[in-house]
């Protein structure tokens, strides 16, 4: 990576209670890079997103974002929950507008940056659908959708496919990468599939088990699109599975 | 799978989904399937048949005051073109009372929605002052008459009994329904910078309005109730209970049930309304069949 300021500098430690999660986390994320995060399931990746969009202060040390601390007041941060998180008496169009209207976007604005994050997606002609009418495939996209919709300075997604199908998994990891390459972003991905996140990311950080320490930053120096079955995929993705079996063992 | 185009992946996933989709439009209900036509049929036979058995029960009883369906037919179109033996017409009676009702319970459901969302949010409000809120709640309305006698005039009394009916089916069914709020809808908010207000806007506000609706549904049973018996004994000259208790005076019991029918069939209206404000309001709901 080239030697420019980080966009983000996370620098913290998080404990509920007497519990300690996240103990001594410290890394950067650069303009629109793509960075994923991978840990076991448990170890506290959830916590780390929510410390790092500002919904949960830290209590210890600061993510700075641009060198200010993360707001979302501030800052337009953008968030794909690994719940289902679509308002279920709102359309799909409303779902994704909601984003807009708390930025205070709207009228013909609105309306086109909407109809492009739909198209983008894939989701054109489910606008005045409700969330009990489509799949969850289709629930995550349009939370994606709605992530992309706004000018976001930092994108966020918190294993966003755990629970899809396979098939629909490979496929959603293509759409992503193809918004992300079309509407350039800071992307954080945590994931606790190893070959999701070697897929993804151009820099990996592996977690361990709770307290979650980083074990290893690796660099994913890999021409897209990546094929999962090339030779150098697969000897980083061994690598990179060596590292997690350290991790689990931690 | 690496190397389609931009195009035509997205086509793709808009396939798979189709086909792997587990949620399908939701069928229509009987309620849609059955004709219009059909359901009024239904319903006009269940009234024949009604009108039958209590012509029926009427002409095996013994007692001359028994009211008939010729003799309320008879009432009604008396007192449809002449008004009551004091001149009052029936439109002037039910509209009293039908004003009555909707400021008390107006006032109700502003009053239940607000105190009910500040004490679900801010729980130790409520914990406090439930001292206080609860015994009144379980005092019947009713009991309260003698004081709105002494204390008030005309309209004010009865739109305070009414609105003692109304105010705590839907505070309760408000303070009830705050914990099943979804939280990580208030998440979405936060993230994407919203504030408390805005929280309480667009995630709790919406998602109680099913809970918010069926407390009124009661509340305005109560609310009717309550007219009816307030008007009895509360002192103006017009009302639909007021009606029924002239009448009942003079043991004409087929002017009552004209009274009664009145009630009836402003309750059922205003049911129907609710039922179609419903409709209107929840497309968003799954529906379940067994």
């Amino acid at each position: 990576m080239s030697f420019t300021k980080p966009k983000v500098e996370v620098d913290i430690a998080h404990s509920f209670g007497d519990l300690l999660v996240l103990d001594r986390i410290r890394f950067d994320v650069y303009e629109n890079e793509l960075l994923c995060i991978l840990g076991p399931s448990g170890s506290g990746k959830t916590t780390l997103a929510n410390i790092i969009s500002g919904l949960l202060e830290p209590t210890q040390g600061s993510v700075k974002l641009g060198n200010e601390p993360v707001n979302p007041r501030k800052h337009n941060i953008s968030y794909v929950f690994q719940a289902r998180s679509c308002f279920p008496w709102r359309t799909v169009k409303d779902n994704i507008g909601i984003a807009l209207e708390l930025k205070g976007i709207s009228g013909v604005e609105a309306q086109k940056r909407t109809s492009d994050v739909l198209k983008i997606v894939g989701l054109k002609g489910f606008e005045d659908y409700y969330p009990n009418q489509i799949s969850g495939g289709m629930k995550q996209r349009v939370a994606i959708a709605r992530a992309f919709c706004v000018d976001s300075d930092l994108l966020i997604l918190d294993e966003p496919f755990g629970s899809l199908d396979a098939q629909t998994r490979y496929l959603m990891q293509s759409e992503v990468l193809r918004v992300w390459e079309k509407m350039k972003r800071t992307v954080i991905f945590i994931t606790n599939n190893i070959e999701e996140a070697v897929f993804l990311a151009d820099r990996l950080v592996v977690f361990s088990n709770a307290p979650a320490k980083i074990i290893r930053e690796v660099n994913v120096e890999l021409p897209r699109p990546r094929i999962l079955t090339h030779p150098d995929f697969l000897s980083i993705r061994s690598a990179v599975s060596r590292l997690s079996d350290i991790a689990r063992d931690v | 799978m690496n190397d389609t185009s931009m195009e035509s992946l997205s086509d793709r996933a808009i396939d798979l989904v189709e086909t792997n989709s587990v949620h399908p439009i939701p069928q229509e209900s009987y309620n849609k399937r059955k004709g219009f036509f059909e359901k009024t049929i239904y319903r006009l036979l269940v009234i024949i048949l009604f009108i039958a058995i209590w012509s029926l029960f009427a002409r095996l009883a013994h007692s001359s005051y028994i009211p008939t369906p010729i003799g309320v037919a008879k009432a009604i179109a008396h007192l449809a073109v002449n008004g009551d033996f004091e001149g009052y017409s029936l439109w002037k009676h039910a509209w009293a009372s039908f004003l009555r009702v909707v400021s008390g319970f107006s006032l109700a459901l502003i009053m239940g929605v607000i105190l009910g969302l500040f004490m679900g949010l801010f729980p130790i409000l409520y914990d406090t002052t439930k001292v206080i809120i609860e015994p009144i709640r379980f005092i019947p309305p009713l009991a309260w008459i003698p004081v709105a006698i002494v204390l008030m005039r005309g309209f004010s009394r009865y739109v305070f009994i009414i609105w003692l009916g109304a105010f705590f089916p839907i505070f309760i069914s408000v303070l009830a329904s705050i914990p099943s709020v979804d939280p990580i809808l208030k998440d979405v908010i936060k993230v994407y910078g919203g504030t408390r207000f805005d929280i309480i806007k667009k995630n709790i506000l919406p998602s109680i309005t099913p809970e918010i609706l069926a407390g009124a549904k009661i509340a305005l049973g109560v609310s009717w109730m309550c007219i009816v018996a307030a008007e009895m004994i509360g002192g103006e000259n017009v009302g639909l209970g007021r009606l029924i208790l002239k009448y009942a005076d003079l043991l004409k019991t087929n002017e009552i049930v004209v009274g009664m029918l009145l009630i009836g069939i402003i309750g059922y209206l205003s049911n129907e309304a609710m039922l179609m404000l419903e409709k209107y309001l929840f497309r968003w709901r799954t529906e379940i069949t067994l």
